[in-house]
């Protein structure tokens, strides 16, 4: 199997994996109210499927990891391929996104099972909860915005080496510029954009 | 003008992540120590949030070192030093994050960032000593800065051993790559 084969099928697998951790979410513990509802209804609900929870946010991190992987050697493609530059900055960028993902994980996933549970036990929120949550938001941002910038560093450095169709690079810059520009702009976090152009950059490799 | 190859933009990322460092430190200690500044939620937001820039953009330029090194044909130190200090800038952002958040202590996190990117920067030194690619004594301080800190920080402030500026003399690496040819 070739490295272009591999890349192509670890992007679209981290894709699949992120975005199956979601569905998994939404569909068997009620995340859709999770993510509406105040503080303390959030961890009750949460504390009435501790499994789901636990287990979905664990196929998220499974689809980080993949990911991660598969754009390093998508940045050892383009190396090859003529840009040494562009491919290595947004391979570091999406490294360090990945990482604030992991610390939101770590501060976020255990913490809320821990805090549901206890929520759920005397009605109370624990104090230690808000401070963690806010650690863990700001992590989350963090991934984010260098998520998308890794994101359209890719599609600059697909442009610059014509691996693609240049409506792959064109598209991929597009998406993450603009999504950052977003991101600069408000305090809403969309947390799956920086997993979504590993799909058509996979099918893509994969068709070539 | 000077083209903008692998070397350059290396040494224009290095120089602006210290900047960048700079700007924080002033701000920090015109707020902390000279009480020039009003402490405000957006103010220190600001002075750390250039801390936080300054380190992403020493982690990209790192990189590039690494393209540079690996072609002036240093292969393993190069990877060491510059894998080393991924894994201390990642720390290091987090650390500032969390502080940013309002976590009171982030002591455990910041020893571990401290002693990882000295120990990287003294393997980038050794390095640039072993590649030959910029004058031996820029490799010599960098090692002796590093190792020196690593040794004298603990035992002079042994309850605060976390000096941002002390993590980038990179400056002096990416001065020397564009005035060395």
């Amino acid at each position: 199997m070739s490295l272009t084969t591999m890349t192509g099928i670890a992007l679209i697998l981290s894709t699949l994996i992120y975005h199956g951790g979601l569905a998994y979410l939404f569909a068997r513990a009620q995340f859709g109210e999770v993510l509406k509802l105040p503080r303390r209804e959030r961890l009750l609900i949460i504390a009435r499927h501790p499994d789901a929870y636990r287990w979905g946010f664990r196929i998220v991190l499974v689809g980080w990891i993949v990911a991660a992987l598969g754009y390093v050697m998508l940045a050892a493609l383009l190396r090859d391929a003529g840009d040494p530059i562009i491919s290595t900055l947004a391979s570091v960028l999406f490294l360090i996104a990945i990482a604030s993902a992991f610390v939101f994980w770590a501060f976020s996933v255990s913490p809320t099972l821990l805090a549901a549970e206890e929520t759920a036990r005397t009605s109370n929120v624990p104090a230690y909860y808000e401070s963690l949550q806010l650690a863990a938001e700001s992590s989350l941002g963090v991934y984010q915005l260098l998520g998308l910038l890794a994101t359209a560093g890719f599609g600059w450095a697909l442009l610059q080496t014509g691996m693609l169709p240049s409506w792959v690079g064109w598209m991929t810059l597009g998406f993450g510029v603009a999504w950052a520009g977003v991101h600069l702009r408000s305090d809403e976090t969309i947390p799956l954009l920086p997993m979504v152009m590993q799909v058509v950059i996979g099918i893509s490799l994969l068709l070539k | 003008m000077t083209p903008l190859t692998v070397r350059n933009i290396c040494a224009i990322l290095l120089i602006v992540s210290s900047t960048l460092d700079l700007i924080s430190n002033l701000m920090y200690t015109g707020r902390d120590k000279l009480k020039w500044f009003v402490e405000t939620p957006t103010y220190v937001k600001w002075e750390r949030g250039a801390l936080i820039a300054a380190f992403v953009i020493a982690a990209l330029g790192v990189a590039l070192l690494e393209i540079v090194l690996r072609e002036a044909g240093e292969t393993i130190l190069a990877r060491l030093g510059a894998t080393a200090f991924l894994i201390g800038a990642v720390v290091a952002i987090v650390a500032e994050g969390q502080s940013l958040s309002g976590a009171t202590s982030t002591s455990a996190l910041e020893v571990i960032m401290v002693v990882v990117l000295f120990v990287a920067e003294a393997i980038l030194g050794a390095a640039l000593l072993t590649s030959g690619l910029l004058p031996a004594w820029v490799g010599w301080t960098m090692v002796a800065w590093n190792i020196g800190w690593l040794i004298v920080l603990p035992i002079v402030t042994p309850r605060n051993i976390y000096f941002p500026a002390l993590h980038f003399l990179l400056w002096l690496i990416g001065i020397m790559l564009l005035v060395v040819r």
